[in-house]
């Protein structure tokens, strides 16, 4: 059963729609991410949910209750904002304390649920701070823990991590994992960072347009996308798409030819005819490089990114086509260099080169 | 290329921008230093006559004073200058108290909320800046006669309270536009109404901005002459400003005592600026840093 239900929801600012009808399924402690490009309408739905934007159509139910018309304060969320959003002139405890004395606790049993939060994120030192003397990464656990005090159904987090660099951007990710076993919460996380995403969701919802594109669990997505856009947006570094023609088919298995790379590719739904042009899908760590003539094409090494344990090779085809391998770290490539490659069987995605979905 | 031939240059250009920076400072301090002087002395000037008596105030009245006559103060306190501070004090706090209240609210509505014609209501609350306070004086002294409030504290409080109030807004939405809207609505989320926003949230981060305009205001006030002369006519309501001038023609003879009741008039009002100035310059500059 849904614990929280958007269905059909959208909103226009004047005349632009920034959300054309979004359905989406939340079960109970589930972690929701909200992925897609700047200016895709992911702030905007969150902030629906949080009741900080109207509704224009469509429903927003939350634990079997309408809330479309519900004042934010009595939706049971509580929202973590990309700037934190901290009240610079209360410390760390008057912070957290706010929103529990609006709701009218008493002194004793907000102390204990400020403790009880500052002793999960380690802020118990730095009750009586301002926020101007904590780092950005103190900071962003203290907009954290003025969401936890409150102990709210849902918590909604608006690319909490965007403004903190990388080294704890990964430790703050490793964190909120922590947190939603800790806690067994609700939360929906908006983020355009695919990584954040894929590392930290029960289930992606891809968005594109005011529009979801795929929802599902990450590997699925990964596995499975729906369309070119989410095979694009999908993986680091990015999945080579690649125009190509159909050589032959047997039942399920799809053999195809992009500029002289030919690769078999197993389909879900009606095989296309020989001869069909299709856009043919297949991420750099599915294909194999190596030196030497082999029976691929020959590709031009024109940008090399060494990460140690593996290299991604930006490398042109003959034929003025780009295409990005994965190879082995450990073999001495450099630009100028002259590769071939082989894609990794049952690993390679068709889609329709009209439409863009997936075959 | 083109960057050695800078890296070349830039000893030399050092040397001629420290000599640059020294004549500015020079010529700063100069200007500065004029000004402060030109501000300050008629002040220095009116403090050390109020210690002299009338003869020594005519021989000398450059001079420091022979003997510090602490008693042209009490004198002067006594003839009345203390009932028009204390009705100086009355107005003037009453008025700044309300209309940093009032416009404090107007420029937070104006700044967080949306509502129907917003833009011509912030342009008529400006327009009241253009208004000057002479053209109104007739139809106010009717109103205020109409409605009884003339010769009390109200007839000062109300019409000084209405022409401070554009300006004040004005100052006070200036200054909350920089407020990130997030703190609003984090503080929303959590429950909060907008009144609470406004007193929790808003007043403390404009503390700088509402000193400022506050003085401001304040100063404006304290010194206000023509309601002061028009709106009230007993000794138990003047304030200072006129005050000061009955008792200027009371005391036509002793200058001594005169600039003892000056001195005290201006001083209520110099301490204020003293003690909030540092708040004063923190509100004219945090909103250009931030
Ligand atoms: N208050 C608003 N008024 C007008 N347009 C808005 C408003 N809020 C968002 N938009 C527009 O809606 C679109 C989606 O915005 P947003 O939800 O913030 O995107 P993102 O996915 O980057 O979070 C953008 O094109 C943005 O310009
Ligand atoms: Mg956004």
């Amino acid at each position: 059963m849904s614990y929280m239900k958007i269905d059909d929801v959208r909103k226009s600012f004047g005349r632009y729609e920034a959300l054309r009808g979004v359905d989406i399924d939340i079960a109970k402690r589930e972690f929701v991410v909200l992925l897609g490009p700047s200016g895709c309408g992911k702030s905007t739905l969150l902030r629906m949910i949080a009741g900080l934007e109207s509704i224009d159509s469509g429903d927003l139910m939350i634990d079997g209750q309408r809330m479309n018309n519900v004042k934010s304060a009595n939706r049971g969320i509580s929202m973590v904002f990309q700037s934190y959003a901290l009240y610079p002139h209360k410390t760390v405890r008057q912070n957290m304390e706010f929103g529990l004395k609006v709701a009218g606790l008493k002194k004793p049993e907000r102390d204990a649920k400020i403790a009880e939060a500052a002793r999960i994120l380690q802020l118990t030192p730095l009750l009586d701070r301002l926020p101007r003397d904590l780092s950005g990464g103190q900071r962003q656990r203290v907009a954290i823990g003025r969401a936890i005090v409150r102990e709210p159904k849902v918590f909604l987090f608006d690319e909490p991590l965007s403004n903190l660099d990388a080294a704890l951007r990964m430790q703050m990710r490793v964190e909120l994992a922590r947190l939603h076993r800790e806690l067994q919460a609700t939360m929906v996380y908006v983020t355009h960072d695919q990584v954040e995403a894929m590392t930290l969701a029960d289930k992606i919802v891809v968005m594109r347009d005011g529009l979801i594109e795929q929802t599902g669990n990450p590997l699925e997505i990964y596995r499975r996308p729906v369309n070119t856009f989410v095979a694009g947006f999908i993986g680091s570094p990015t999945m080579n798409l690649l125009d190509a023609r159909v050589t032959s088919v047997s039942e399920r298995i799809v053999r195809v030819d992009a500029a002289g790379l030919i690769v078999d590719a197993e389909i879900d739904g009606e095989p296309p005819i020989v001869g069909e042009r299709v856009t043919l899908g297949i991420r750099p760590e599915h294909l194999e490089g190596q030196f030497g003539t082999g029976s691929g094409p020959s590709l031009d090494v024109i940008a090399c990114e060494r990460l140690g344990g593996v290299t991604h090779a930006f490398t042109r085809f003959s034929a003025g086509i780009d295409l990005t391998v994965q190879i082995d770290g450990e073999l001495p490539i450099s630009p100028g260099n002259t590769i071939t490659c082989t894609a990794h069987p049952g690993r390679a995605h068709l889609f329709s080169a009209e439409t863009g979905l997936r075959l | 290329m083109a960057d050695s031939a800078l890296n070349a240059e830039r000893p030399i250009s050092t040397v001629h921008r420290q000599a640059g920076e020294v004549i500015n400072r020079v010529i700063l301090w100069a200007v500065f230093l004029t000004l402060s002087v030109i501000c300050v002395y008629p002040m220095i000037w009116l403090f050390l006559n109020a210690f002299k008596s009338t003869n020594e105030l005519f021989s000398a009245s450059w001079a420091l004073p022979e003997t510090w006559r602490w008693e042209n103060f009490t004198t002067a306190w006594g003839y009345g200058i203390s009932r028009y501070l204390l009705n100086s004090v009355i107005v003037t706090v009453a008025t700044v108290t309300t209309v940093l209240t009032l416009s404090s609210m107007a420029a937070y509505a104006l700044v967080v909320m949306s509502f129907p014609a917003k833009a011509a209501i912030y342009m008529s609350i400006l327009g009241g800046m253009i208004l000057p306070p002479e053209v109104s004086l007739f139809p106010l002294f009717k109103v205020l006669a109409a409605t009884d409030l003339y010769n009390t504290y109200f007839a000062l409080i109300l019409p000084n309270v209405a022409f401070h109030l554009p300006f004040t807004t004005f100052l006070i939405r200036s200054y909350m536009v920089g407020i990130p809207p997030d703190l609003r609505e984090a503080a929303l989320v959590e429950g909060a109404s907008e009144g609470l926003v406004w007193r929790d949230i808003y007043m403390p981060l404009c503390r700088p901005i509402l000193a400022s305009a506050g003085l401001i205001a304040a100063m404006g006030v304290w010194n206000e002459f023509i309601f002061a002369l028009t709106f009230v006519e007993s000794d138990s309501v003047k304030t200072v400003t006129i005050g000061v001038m009955s008792f200027a023609v009371a005391l036509r003879a002793d200058y001594g005592i005169m600039m003892a009741g000056l001195a005290l008039s201006i001083l209520p009002i110099l301490a204020t600026f003293l003690i909030l100035q540092r708040q004063f310059i923190g509100g004219l500059t945090q909103g250009a840093v931030k």
